[in-house]
């Protein structure tokens, strides 16, 4: 209780806060000497605290209005007396001309001394201001938390901003004009700019106070940061500005007609005013002069820059210009991301570049198929060459297009900086121009084919597993680029079962290799039959071996047995010329085979169908080969040995001659009647025999390149070879190379009628997944469907569709929309 | 331990408040604040004739209307935002380049307990669980026109 009495709270005392300067005039006389004596920048000798107390207990003494409106009042006269003086006596009459009278160059540089002394006695003006008013505002920071808590009014220092912008930029520089500080200033600044552009240095900190003076001017006392004057005014003049000067310069750059230095430029330029809003100007400013560099400078021109006559994408693209090519890139990209004419531009090169390696290819077979049709056809020989030239020519083709590639490849990877819609137009120009065809004639699945064939016979000898691999992976981008994959897997089969079947096949290890990848490319239904073919393959080595086995276990060792490698192939899963013996319709029978043939082959047969119980043989006479030693009679009475590799036919031929006396003939007739071998096959085996020079193992009379009915064939005992090994090829038919149109033909009637089967099955199988489905939703369905290997013909879609129904496998269920339904 | 001829009545020993009795003399006083370290270097090397260092020093001199001096570290002032302007080095006032601000209406017996205050704000700046700080009744009013003139 006690305790409470003594602590009595202290009244605060009064005599220590207001009594001495309660007068406010007084105190406000005082206030505003030491005001002026800071902005004359003299207030070292000041007391802070004097002041604040003095004013203090004016807002204390409830004069804070008053008190801020004094002081309001003094500032205006200051910034309208001393600070506007100051400034409009820097501005010299030359900064009033108009623009357009400042092209003169000395004018120009009069001009810019005296705009730099404005804007230098601007900046200290302002600078100044800002480090006056902080004081200032300090010093009255009572009574600035004061009225801005109770007034609601802008502190001091934003009052007094806001009256350096009214009283000092927005004043006329004369009462006579409308010309404020702030229009000099702006065009001042924008000349400035207009200097550096054109190669000028110009004083880059000095504009950038000027423009830090902008920046921190608002329009309004709340002081949004979209208010500021900055913003608002300047900002406004200098795109405009901007926009004019790139217009121009785009212009001028066009004229002078190098894409390669307007792309150069613009680059530069677009660096340049982005320093420039660093180091001159404002950051604010970065992203909307880059605006109007894209679409004064870039967008606008950039399509007829891409297109310029001699020095656009199309130069650069032949010269391989990376960084030309680049830069275009990375401009286009600014503006469009779909860089349109960069795009067009480059997919109408690829295209054009593709249709002369196209047209090249075609060239030289038609050159070649005409010099080889002049010929009768049944001169076999001079026509050998050409068409060899035409699987360099395809194999060129292939060729070309990989380098193609490989250029375009490169140029996407460094240049376009690998990017998306680049590579998608480049696949898609490829894809146009290799299954481009004239006439609906598209070789590009056989010429890539040979290649492959090519590569693995020949090309492939003596490189490393690495070369190997580039080499077939090249192979396979351009089997993405085709669509009818279909052909090609029907060539690509041709050629490897003859690769397969003479042995031609470098490397066994670079064709799975090669099924590998197609198989990754294409999928699993894709490599299937090319799988089995090589399974095959296997099965018949193994077969061989325990057949060879069986035999030496068997029979009587001391006999002279023909040895017998044999390949099974399942019927189904090889190319059906090989197969069919029936040719045009009419059934061929199989050849007669000389008696020790025969009994092998007998041998086998029940070797085999012992093993394998209800399978049917049929022995393929045509695709063979066979070793045989041959003895050559010379007239002197010496022997001469040699061993002949020559196909089954000629073997069986030549066997014939065992029977026939020395010295004697047969006909032609009589060989065919004999042997039964088909008059084609013949043919070739009698011409590789009897007419080609270095393997002349019959003589034939009369001595022609033609074979015809009635000539006559005599063993040739004066045969000559330097080699103890002759291999004696078939005329034709053995090397893999491009089809004549006959051939194509067929090839083509083949395909449609296996397309015809793969359409109907897959009309079908969606069928019978839907029931019941509209007509155009069906088709959409098979071409997506098929698209994975070829690209099926809507007409025989249609066809197919017809068919189906008439088999009763669909019905139409409603004619509007056509509907069919699936019949179980 | 503690002199306390300003206010007999405050008898509350603080370890964070050490006026150095050898320097104790009324009216014209200094005390010695120290923070939560103490000082490296010794108040009286400050002089006016210096003012570079001055305002750079790490100690500023609080004068109460009634000529008592209180020292006490700069940073520990600067709680109170006109103390802090005062002595802005960028405004070139007096106080600025003495590194002695005058207050001319607050009598040494509140700026004792003022810069008590600082002290003991800049000792529980971080921490969570703050004792209270002791505020004699009888000082509360003159303490608060203190607060609202040193805007602290």
């Amino acid at each position: 209780m006690s305790l409470r009495a003594r602590n009595k709270i202290r009244a605060p005392r009064r005599g220590m806060t207001g009594s001495k300067t309660n007068d406010f005039e007084t105190s406000w006389a005082e206030l505003s000497t030491s005001l002026k004596k800071i902005h004359t920048k003299d207030a070292s000798a000041l007391s802070f605290e004097e002041i604040y107390r003095k004013s203090y207990n004016i807002v204390l003494g409830m004069r804070g209005t008053e008190l801020y409106e004094r002081i309001q009042q003094l500032e205006r006269e200051w910034l309208d007396t001393e600070v506007h003086k100051l400034v409009t006596g820097a501005i010299s009459p030359s900064l009033l001309l108009a623009k357009q009278l400042v092209d003169a160059q000395d004018q120009a540089n009069e001009r810019r001394d005296a705009g730099e002394r404005f804007l230098a006695v601007l900046k200290e003006a302002w600078e100044d201001h800002q480090l006056c008013m902080k004081m200032i505002t300090d010093v009255l920071m009572y009574m600035d938390r004061v009225m801005s808590t109770d007034h609601r009014k802008p502190s001091i220092y934003v009052a007094s901003m806001a009256l350096f912008r009214d009283h000092v930029l927005r004043a006329p520089i004369r009462p006579d004009t409308t010309t404020s500080v702030y229009d000099v200033l702006e065009s001042t600044v924008l000349f400035m700019l207009q200097l550096e552009r054109s190669g000028h240095i110009i004083d880059r900190p000095l504009i950038r106070h000027c423009v830090y003076m902008l920046e921190g001017l608002y329009e309004t006392i709340t002081e949004e940061e979209s208010s500021k004057l900055y913003l608002t005014v300047f900002e406004p003049a200098f795109l405009e500005a901007s926009k004019k000067f790139y217009q121009a310069e785009g212009r001028r750059l066009l004229e002078t007609g190098d894409a390669a230095t307007f792309c150069k430029v613009a680059t530069e330029r677009l660096s340049e005013e982005t320093e420039r809003c660093i180091d001159t100007l404002s950051s604010l400013s970065k992203t909307k002069i880059k605006d109007v560099l894209d679409n004064e400078l870039i967008k606008n021109n950039i399509a007829e820059v891409v297109n310029l006559e001699g020095t656009g994408v199309r130069t650069m693209l032949d010269n391989d210009r990376i960084d030309n090519l680049r830069s275009v890139y990375v401009l286009s990209a600014r503006v469009d991301s779909k860089k349109t004419p960069l795009t067009t531009a480059v997919q109408r090169r690829i295209v054009e570049m593709g249709k002369e390696i196209n047209a090249s290819a075609i060239a030289s077979q038609v050159s070649t198929s005409a010099a080889g049709k002049k010929p009768e056809p049944g001169e076999k020989k001079p026509a050998e060459k050409p068409v060899n030239q035409q699987t360099v020519a395809a194999i060129k083709w292939v060729d070309d297009i990989l380098r193609l590639k490989q250029k375009f490849d490169n140029i996407w990877e460094n240049a376009f900086e690998s990017d998306q819609v680049l590579q998608s137009a480049i696949t898609s120009s490829f894809s146009e121009f290799i299954n481009f065809s004239q006439g609906g004639d598209s070789r590009s699945s056989e010429y890539l084919s040979l290649f492959f064939d090519e590569n693995l016979k020949k090309g492939i000898k003596g490189k490393t597993d690495a070369e190997i691999d580039i080499l077939l992976d090249n192979g396979i981008t351009l089997l993405r680029y085709i669509k009818d994959k279909d052909m090609f897997e029907a060539y690509y089969k041709k050629h490897l079962s003859r690769r397969l079947l003479m042995k031609r096949s470098v490397s066994m290890d670079a064709e799975r290799q090669m099924i590998s990848k197609m198989k990754m490319e294409v999928g699993n239904q894709f490599t299937q039959r090319l799988e089995s073919m090589f399974k095959d393959m296997t099965i018949s080595e193994d077969l061989t071996s325990s057949y060879k086995e069986h035999m030496r276990q068997s029979s009587d060792p001391d006999q002279k047995r023909i040895e017998l490698d044999i390949n099974v192939l399942t019927s189904t899963m090889w190319p059906m010329e090989i197969m069919s013996n029936a040719r045009n319709d009419e059934v061929q029978l199989p050849p007669i085979l000389p008696k020790e043939v025969d009994s092998v082959k007998q041998s086998f047969e029940q070797f085999y169908l012992g093993k394998h119980n209800g399978r049917k043989l049929s022995w393929q006479a045509s695709m063979g080969t066979a070793d045989i030693r041959a003895t050559f009679q010379r007239a002197n009475g010496k022997v001469q040995r040699h061993e002949l590799n020559v196909s089954t036919y000629a073997m069986i031929i030549l066997l014939l001659f065992n029977d026939v006396p020395t010295g004697e003939s047969l006909t032609y007739t009589e060989i065919q009647e004999r042997t039964r071998i088909p008059d084609h096959d013949l043919i070739r085996n009698l011409q590789s025999l009897a007419v080609a020079p270095k393997t002349r193992v019959l003589k034939k009379d009369p001595m022609s390149k033609d074979v015809k009915p009635t000539d006559k064939f005599v063993f040739n005992n004066e045969f000559q070879s330097p080699f103890m090994k002759v291999r004696i090829g078939v005329v034709s038919g053995s090397a893999n190379k491009v089809e004549n149109q006959d051939q194509r033909k067929e090839t083509e009637k083949k395909m449609s009628e296996e397309r015809g089967a793969s359409i109907e099955a897959a009309i079908v199988r969606i069928m019978k997944q839907r029931k019941t489905l509209i007509h155009s939703q069906l088709m959409t369905e098979v071409l997506s469907q098929l698209s994975a290997r070829f690209v099926p013909d809507v007409n025989m879609i249609k066809k197919r569709i017809e068919s189906l129904i008439d088999r009763e496998y669909l019905e139409r269920v409603e004619e509007d929309p056509p509907t069919y339904g699936y019949v179980a | 331990m503690i002199i306390t001829h300003l206010s007999p009545a405050r008898l509350v020993p603080l370890p964070y408040f050490h006026p150095i009795p050898s320097l104790s003399f009324a009216p014209s006083t200094t005390y010695l604040f120290i923070g939560t370290s103490p000082p490296p270097t010794p108040p009286h090397t400050m002089s006016a004739s210096d003012p570079s260092s001055s305002s750079q020093s790490e100690y500023v001199t609080l004068v109460s209307g009634d000529g008592f001096e209180f020292v006490i570290p700069r940073s520990t002032a600067c709680v109170s935002g006109t103390i802090r302007r005062m002595l802005e080095p960028s405004s070139r006032f007096s106080e600025s380049v003495t590194g002695r601000c005058v207050l001319e209406n607050i009598s040494g017996i509140v700026l004792e307990k003022v810069c008590e205050y600082f002290c003991y704000n800049e000792k529980n700046k971080n921490q969570t669980y703050v004792p209270d700080m002791d505020i004699p009744p009888e000082l509360c009013l003159e303490l608060l026109m203190a607060a609202d003139y040193l805007d602290a």
